[in-house]
């Protein structure tokens, strides 16, 4: 009752003229940002982040338009998947089998149709566990001092290292090369320079707008050049887009089911809206699947991973707003955008911030409202975005990350630093070294240390403090379990669950889209 | 064998990162673990995963090739100028430039390539600087313009 009546005050935020503009405007990005296959939504909010800190919106209205964006790309990523067989992120790779499939037999319509109402049902309920979950979720972490922190920080490294990209090693290094990165500046504990070489630019630490853009946008244009393929042949003969009763009653607890594991996944640190795609489409595979007919242009197929990847972005906000450890590359952005606002998310957030917090999830129910409309009448206006030519598209990315860059910072140096990461984010990529993890470790690896440091002060330098406590005695086995887990099984979960899209996810570099 | 240089280069950094960290002077008055430990700590470990990598390669890489590496390098030097020449030029004409170059690198006809680039550095300026109010460097040729 208390979270009802949190939650009716939450839309008298929501409401206001600006926050509705806002809503919108991130939506409508999402959608369009989630559609182009290479640009993602961490891309999005990257750019974005300078220009709301510039333009001094406040921080409810802030991240009413990131979780717009994050949300939003989550039904955008289908349409490119659906017509073009190349999924726009990576959350979208499973929606290409059996989406694209039925676009060649000219069902692009209610594909599309499904694939909206799925995300809307997964995101509309993925929601209600956001506002029941999260308080109850914060009240419990009171208990968490700096020890706990520290583990479960270690925790998160080694959950998103064993499940983007394909080798767990390689997942190590990634956040190894974040945490070399995040060192860069004056020590949080002393204010001594460190790595610093005297440069005076980075005695604040390497920007993580640079760095997100650098990594992400700018390597993007390098990978894009240097690979010609273009994907499937688009299919803008669309027809209407609409479902029968049969079909949606068909995919009904398909689509329920799917949303309540992608929410559970999205809570996980480390495992986004890509996991919990790929568990439901192989769990409803086992369970509805029985002529065999998933692949092959089954609506179910469809319902099942959009449900799922819309559910898991509102379950990831959760670990962001009451822990303050975000699980993925774009929550990671997010966090630092409200530790640059000196906002901390913990434990007392959601009690602290109430307008920001319920203001945020009653928009995201007027944002799915905005996304179904979006999505199912106004779809054939979006696909004219995927007739853009690259030409035209992948240069104005390139700038406007420039532009965002450098109008607020007045920084050639930035820029350079951007322009070096660009570098190695493409030699990452090559390397089949995952990226989304350096994001991570860059804005945690400071929260790690300070939190480390501030346990073995208050325990007077004993280590033992940090197996001091029944949670990270369980925080520690969990961050065990990570380990030995991707070791015993040798094989990449995702592989395992759905051989059939190993093709496109290699093709399509996984944690681009820093889902 | 990629696998491999990458990991010997991360070694040779992470050493490089344990012989600084000794060399960072620590204050009369310092928390139990001080500036340097972390610092060591983290190379430590990217030094063993690096090992592992170097011992046990997990996947090969094909580089492009000669053409492509040139269109590469030629888009690294376009990205490298656009940020040397923003306040000399200005915002309009040295994203012109960059935006000629990038389009053309993805196969624009130039003329076409050209024109774009000038819409467009024209429209994000008056989007940014007018409409944002956001600080992009006018240059000296259109100073006095807006």
């Amino acid at each position: 009752m208390e979270a009802f009546t949190a939650l009716m005050g939450g839309f008298e935020t929501a409401l206001t003229p600006l926050n509705l503009l806002l809503v919108f405007i991130g939506v409508f990005l999402g959608t369009a940002i989630g559609m182009m296959p290479g640009i993602g939504p961490i891309n999005g909010i990257a750019i974005l982040i300078p220009i709301t800190f510039a333009l001094d919106v406040d921080p409810t209205a802030m991240m009413i338009l990131f979780a717009g964006i994050y949300y939003g790309s989550q039904y955008g990523n289908s349409i490119s998947a659906i017509l073009l067989n190349v999924p726009g992120t990576a959350s979208s790779v499973v929606t290409t089998l059996d989406g694209y499939a039925m676009a060649k037999r000219g069902r692009a319509g209610p594909a599309l149709a499904m694939s909206a109402i799925a995300s809307f049902i997964g995101g509309t309920l993925a929601i209600f566990g956001l506002a029941f979950l999260a308080p109850a979720l914060a009240q419990w972490a009171i208990r968490f001092g700096p020890a706990e922190y520290f583990v479960l920080i270690i925790f998160t490294f080694t959950t998103i290292s064993a499940l983007t990209g394909k080798h767990f090693m390689k997942g190590l290094i990634a956040t190894g090369i974040g945490l070399l990165l995040a060192l860069i500046g004056l020590d949080p504990g002393t204010g001594v320079p460190r790595y610093t070489f005297g440069l005076l630019p980075l005695f604040d630490g390497i920007d993580f707008v640079s760095a997100t853009i650098g990594l992400f946008a700018v390597a993007e244009v390098f990978v894009l050049l240097e690979q010609t393929r273009a994907g499937g042949e688009l299919r803008t003969k669309v027809g209407r887009a609409m479902i029968s009763v049969t079909e949606f009653t068909q995919s009904f607890w398909v689509m329920i089911r799917s949303a309540v594991s992608g929410f559970l996944v999205g809570v996980l640190p480390g495992a986004g809206a890509t996991i919990a795609s790929f568990l439901a489409y192989s769990n409803e595979q086992r369970w509805v699947d029985k002529e065999g007919t998933f692949g092959q242009g089954d609506i179910r197929g469809v319902a099942a991973p959009e449900a799922a990847n819309n559910a898991s972005v509102s379950g990831a906000l959760i670990p962001l707003l009451t822990l303050g450890v975000p699980g993925s590359g774009t929550t990671a952005v997010i966090l630092a955008a409200l530790l640059s606002l000196n906002l901390n998310p913990g434990p007392l957030f959601i009690s602290q911030q109430p307008d920001l917090f319920w203001g945020l999830v009653a928009s995201m129910y007027v944002g799915n409202v905005m996304l179904l409309f979006l999505n199912l009448p106004l779809v054939g206006l979006f696909i004219r975005i995927l007739l853009i030519p690259r030409w035209v598209l992948v240069p104005a990315v390139a700038v406007i990350g420039y532009v965002a860059v450098f109008s607020v910072s007045g920084s050639v140096f930035d820029l350079t630093v951007m322009t070096s990461l660009g570098v190695l984010g493409y030699l990452m990529r090559k390397l089949k070294i995952p990226v989304a993890p350096v994001i991570l470790a860059l804005v945690l690896g400071p929260l790690m240390e300070v939190n480390l440091r501030r346990a073995l002060a208050l325990a007077q330098g004993d280590w033992q403090v940090l197996f001091g406590s029944g949670i990270t005695i369980v925080l520690w086995l969990m961050v065990a379990a990570s380990i030995l887990l991707p070791i015993l099984t040798r094989r990449k979960p995702l592989e395992a669950i759905a051989p059939a899209a190993k093709r496109d996810k290699d093709a399509q570099d996984e944690d681009a889209s820093g889902n | 064998m990629s696998d491999r240089i990458a990991a010997a280069v991360l070694i040779v950094v992470a050493v490089g990162y344990i012989i600084m960290a000794t060399g960072i002077q620590v204050g009369m008055f310092s928390d139990p673990l001080g500036p340097k430990v972390v610092p060591i700590l983290v190379s430590v470990f990217v030094i063993g995963a690096s090992i592992a990598l170097l011992l046990v390669p997990l996947s090969t890489t094909s580089w492009p090739d000669g053409p492509t590496g040139l269109r590469l390098l030629l888009c690294l030097v376009g990205f490298v100028a656009y940020a040397q020449l923003l306040i000399p030029l200005g915002f309009i004409v040295a994203t012109t430039l960059a935006y000629t170059l990038f389009a053309v690198l993805f196969h624009a006809k130039p003329w076409r390539a050209l024109l774009a680039g000038a819409v467009f550095a024209v429209a994000s300026y008056v989007l940014f600087s007018v409409g944002l109010d956001l600080f992009l460097p006018t240059g000296r040729w259109f100073a006095g313009w807006f």
